[in-house]
């Protein structure tokens, strides 16, 4: 366990070194998500309300979203650096290890211009906060819902990652499609066809970390469901994602690099 | 002193042509990766989509453009925007990384064709694969999808091409400053996020608040996509037509020159230094 | 268990697809295409003991690379048995890594750009080194590698022999039981190969690690192997002691003579009549060369001033027999007995 936490931390330490990639990277961050946030813009002023969602509202949800992203790309980065890794022939390096290999891969590369999002996400629900006046101790739980969030979004990107094995292509163009769902769940899920609303809550559950407490905040939904749904689709897709990777790895040791 | 011979025209355009199609056929080779590329746009795009069905449900009267209207529009703009897609700025920048751009420097086509010669290949591909994206647009949204008439199919392909030439030319700044910053993704991503803010891709200008249509009109952007995608929907007053492919022009050429000035500058700059 | 390594009839087969050129031909692939199967290494037979050290040399492709990684459970073979440390390598990696250490030749060292005295720090952590041991596999190979000079610096700094030497090192810091290495001192330096081959030795005698070595280089083996492995085209060719290998193949010399003129025919007798007696074969096949291959070291001096004395020479050269020559000829001989 302690040795993660080393791994983490040397990993943190090679980053850092690179200090004008970082400001580039934050500026960067931040302007993602003003032009999240313009689109946002845009659409209020044509529009009073969302899905029952007001500006205020809609905006707490973006920030959470914002807040997810932000702490994912922190610690759990590393899965888009895989076909690199597979490139360079580190894989192989990697499986002669005694670690397990998926943490390790999800540890090596922390994304530091990641804080632009988790400050901009920060920002936004602070903004929102008074309109939305959720009770004080969901201060408590936001941290939890954020963890929940980010393993789910990491846990996808590894379903999904796995397949790279296969493919190695020059680009991680199919976890831009599974970031591309991550920002679906920056708009209410009231406004989607059911079926959407369904995946995006159960099957890929980002919603279930995002849009149930969100929900559960500006007091339409309940406190068990906000309680119980997070931690529940965090574990089934942390579970789900590592067996995939166990799968791809058998299928990397047959067929080689 | 003996000189060194520069390529004639011909064989420039030989080593273009060849260069182009040999892009195309590597990125075909990547076919899981590029339908996978298309479907992470399709879903960005049918969050957009779906988020203004709902404004419409909400207010059935937004603003100057109706909801059909708006409908067969942002199906033309993914159209255009999917033709547009470059792998070269990446391309470039895994090169950079690799540190294999130096010999990409000295090739005789020159460093600026060497990259559209790329882009070509890309915007080929990319024709390819508009075809049956068109076809199921077209299922799903119809006869609006056509073009208003033969001259505006005509200028909205024009358009298309001055568009291209203004992505190639953004890109190719982004590229050299990328390389002047030393930095990674992050001005690539950049770029990106101005591209779906300011291009039209969510919806066109009209529908922007003022201040944000403003700034979008000063920008090059809009040009890549909502111009030939109104031009394709006959949206644009005939009377505006040349000034808005002047302007496609002057942007286009401007960008690609800029990119020219900065490259040169950098390279005395890097022979300089002997980076 | 005295067995490092135990290999029977052990093979790997890979499926490719056929790639064809041409950018119709690319359009097309997109709806269809055709595999071939490659056989990478075939009914390879083998057993280790602790403590040896083996060489495993053949040329590129010829399976020296598959094979290790197969047994140190990178790839799952397509038939046969393979076990090392007495357990099956792919089903229980991560159990079997904690006593195996790996060089790869080319391939970079860990994942970042940092100094290796911290890459030493997270291995020493990975493997749950004792402080003890890696105090003593520390400072040997810091000292015997020579590593001090540039332990803080960032390893994209390092030239190649460097990295390779922190290479070696973190592959050996824990003291594994076996030590894998696939091409360690390709691109090296002859200097630097020496210090590899010495570290090797020095972490053999006080651990009595087996030693796994994949080389090009014949001295790598010389240095610091008993056992050969030869391997061509996935296939064994040779498995012995390496003083019979070298008695049997690599005793011989190549002389390579260019001529200012052709030899004629009575020239060409005289020549032969004068040498007399040694094992040797004339190639005139090449206009204005000659190349005589020399069955034995021995018999180079006395050919050598024989072919001064009777042909007009404008350039010679003498050398060893390389390893390319010996295992062409070895496939051209077939299965040798060691």
């Amino acid at each position: 366990m302690r040795f993660y936490w080393v791994l983490y931390r040397t990993a943190l330490k090679s980053i850092a070194e690179y200090r004008v990639d970082f400001a580039v990277g934050v500026i960067t961050a931040v302007a993602m998500q003003l032009a999240a946030l313009a689109f946002y813009w845009v659409v209020f002023t044509r529009a009073p309300a969302l899905g029952g969602w007001s500006s205020m509202q809609m905006l707490f949800l973006f920030g959470l979203t914002a807040l997810v992203l932000g702490f994912a790309e922190a610690t759990l980065n590393g899965i888009w650096w895989l076909p690199y890794y597979i490139i360079d022939g580190q894989l192989d390096r990697l499986l002669v290890y005694p670690v397990n290999s998926l943490v390790f891969v999800l540890l090596s590369r922390p994304e530091l211009h990641a804080l632009g999002n988790m400050t901009a996400g920060a920002i936004a629900i602070a903004v929102a906060w008074p309109s939305v006046s959720p009770p004080l101790f969901a201060l408590a739980l936001l941290p939890v819902w954020v963890a929940c969030g980010a393993v789910i979004y990491t846990g996808i990107l590894v379903l999904v990652g796995a397949l790279t094995f296969r493919i190695v292509g020059p680009w991680s163009a199919h976890l831009f499609a599974v970031h591309q769902l991550l920002n679906a769940s920056r708009y209410p899920l009231s406004i989607y066809p059911r079926w959407l609303r369904t995946l995006l809550l159960y099957a890929l559950p980002f919603g279930a970390a995002i849009y149930v407490p969100a929900d559960f905040l500006r007091g339409h939904a309940s406190l068990l469901g906000a309680l119980v749904l997070p931690p529940l689709a965090a574990l089934g897709t942390a579970f789900a994602a590592k067996l995939s990777w166990n799968a791809a790895l058998k299928g990397y040791q047959s067929t080689g690099s | 002193m003996t000189t060194l011979k520069a390529p004639s025209a011909r064989q420039l355009l030989h080593g273009f042509v060849v260069l182009a199609q040999k892009t195309a056929q590597t990125k075909l080779t990547y076919r899981l990766s590029t339908v996978l590329t298309l479907l992470a746009s399709v879903t960005a795009y049918c969050v957009f989509l779906l988020v203004w069905l709902e404004v419409y449900r909400r207010n059935p009267h937004p603003g100057p453009v109706t909801r059909s209207e708006m409908l067969s529009y942002l199906v033309v703009a993914f159209l255009v925007n999917s033709l547009l897609v470059m792998s070269f700025e990446v391309r470039f920048l895994q090169r950079v990384r690799m540190g294999l751009v130096a010999g990409d420097l000295l090739r005789p086509l020159g460093f600026m064709l060497f990259q559209l010669a790329q882009a070509t290949g890309d915007l080929l591909v990319n024709a390819l694969y508009a075809a049956p994206i068109y076809a199921v647009g077209y299922w799903f949204v119809g006869p609006a999808l056509l073009p208003a008439s033969a001259l505006s199919a005509l200028l909205a392909v024009l358009s298309v091409g001055l568009g291209f030439l203004i992505a190639f030319g953004v890109s190719y700044v982004i590229v050299q400053a990328s390389f002047v910053l030393q930095s990674g993704y992050g001005i690539f991503f950049l770029r990106a996020s101005l591209h779906q803010v300011f291009s039209g891709l969510s919806a066109p200008l009209v529908m922007f608040p003022p201040s944000l249509r403003a700034l979008a009109r000063v920008l090059p952007f809009h040009h890549e996509i909502e111009t030939p995608a109104r031009l394709w929907l006959g949206l644009v007053p005939a009377q505006e037509i040349p000034r808005v492919l002047a302007e496609q022009a002057a942007w286009a050429f401007g960008l690609v020159a800029a990119g020219e000035l900065i490259f040169s500058a950098v390279m005395r700059r890097h022979q300089l230094q002997g980076g | 268990m005295s067995t490092a390594i135990a290999v029977e009839n052990l093979e790997k087969t890979y499926a490719r697809r056929k790639r064809r050129d041409g950018f119709w031909a690319g359009l097309r692939s997109y709806f269809s295409w055709e595999t071939e199967l490659v056989t990478a290494v075939s009914d390879l037979s083998f057993r280790i003991e602790r403590g040896e050290s083996v060489g495993l040399i053949g040329e590129n492709g010829a399976g020296k690379s598959t094979t290790v990684k197969m047994l140190t459970g990178i790839l799952v073979p397509t038939g046969g048995r393979v076990e090392t440390l007495g357990v099956v390598p792919h089903e229980q990696r991560r159990r079997l890594s904690q006593s195996i250490g790996v060089v790869f030749g080319q391939k970079p060292q860990i994942l970042w750009d940092i100094p290796a005295r911290d890459s030493f720090r997270l291995l020493k952590a990975m493997y749950r080194v004792p402080d003890d041991v890696f105090r003593f596999t520390y400072d040997e190979a810091v000292e015997r590698l020579e590593l001090a000079p540039f332990l803080d610096t960032p390893v994209r700094l390092l030239s190649l022999g460097q990295r390779m030497r922190c290479d070696l090192a973190a592959a050996l810091l824990h003291a594994p039981a076996v030590a894998f290495l696939d091409e360690p001192t390709i691109g090296l330096d002859v200097l630097v190969k020496e210090r590899v081959r010495e570290h090797l030795v020095e972490m053999r005698r006080r651990f009595g690690t087996t030693i796994v070595l994949t080389t090009h280089d014949l001295k790598d083996i010389s240095a610091t192997c008993e056992r050969l492995l030869v391997l061509d085209r996935g296939k064994l060719l040779y498995d012995g002691s390496r003083q019979g290998f070298e008695a049997r193949y690599a005793e011989g010399r190549t002389l390579d003579v260019t001529l200012e003129s052709d030899a004629d025919a009575p020239v060409r007798e005289l020549l032969a009549r004068d040498v007399e007696g040694e094992e040797l074969t004339f190639d005139w096949s090449v206009p204005r060369r000659l190349r005589v291959e020399c069955a034995r070291a021995a018999s180079a001096p006395r050919v050598t001033a024989s072919v001064l004395k009777h042909l007009a020479v404008a350039d010679l050269s003498v050398h060893g027999a390389e390893l390319d020559a010996i295992v062409t000829r070895l496939y051209r001989v077939g299965k040798a007995a060691p």
